[in-house]
């Protein structure tokens, strides 16, 4: 019995976590254009949040407060725009309007951004989550690399028999 | 060159020195224009290959 009994306190000490799981990933994310079209320094972004309150109805009113981190440096190659990875790009406290938050915003490099989203109005209090939104790299810009990267290789080599042929 | 050199100093250059001297300074003048290109941030420089810095992805600009 007392073992029952254990289980059963645990069972019940587990189900508040459970709903509050619930909570946070009934928060919405949609984008338009969605990510994969997205590139850096394009169009603005229209990013939209939809906010439901504890019993998954959208909140009335309130505020949330985001944080929007710019991707980490990569060891190997930077972006063309060093100096914001790794930085806070933008915190701000928006309104909540029959359950939506939206805004726009312009990506200026690739890679994986994180929005640390948090409720911190009446309804809605302690709803929390964390999205990662990945940026490509323009096709463009990559195939400019792949260009210009050719064009070395080609220079070398014309290089090397011009070095390398008979005097 | 070799032949320039050749006429000057008046002794024919070995095949691998020639290789040697013609390729550090193929390597040295290649390295200065992709620092050019790629790195210098002295300002007409920098503000004339903006784009193209930009556009190759990779490339650090600022």
């Amino acid at each position: 019995m007392p073992l029952i009994r254990t289980i059963l306190f645990l069972c019940l000490l587990s189900l508040p976590a459970a709903e509050a799981e619930a909570d946070q990933d009934a928060i919405g994310l949609q984008t338009v254009p969605p990510l994969t079209e997205v590139r850096p320094f394009s169009e603005p972004v229209r990013i939209a949040l939809e906010v439901p309150d504890g019993s998954g109805n959208p909140v009335k009113e309130g505020w949330l407060k985001l944080r929007l981190h710019a991707p980490n440096s990569r060891w190997l190659f930077s972006t063309d725009f060093p100096r914001v990875e790794g930085t806070l790009l933008s915190e701000m406290v928006l309104p909540v309007s029959q359950g939506k938050v939206e805004w726009e915003y312009t990506f200026p490099i690739r890679g994986v951004y994180r929005l640390e989203v948090e409720s911190v109005g009446e309804e809605g209090r302690g709803i929390k989550k964390v999205f990662e939104l990945q940026i490509k790299e323009s096709r463009l810009n990559l195939l400019f690399l792949a260009g210009f990267i050719a064009a070395l290789f080609l220079v070398g080599f014309i290089a090397g028999r011009l070095f390398t042929g008979p005097r | 060159m070799e032949k320039a050199i050749e006429t000057v100093r008046g002794v024919a250059l070995d095949d691998t020195f020639s290789f040697l001297m013609k390729s550090v300074l193929f390597l040295s003048l290649s390295g200065g224009i992709l620092y050019l290109l790629l790195a210098a941030s002295y300002p007409p420089i920098h503000d004339t290959l903006h784009h193209f810095r930009h556009s190759l992805a990779i490339v650090p600009c600022h």
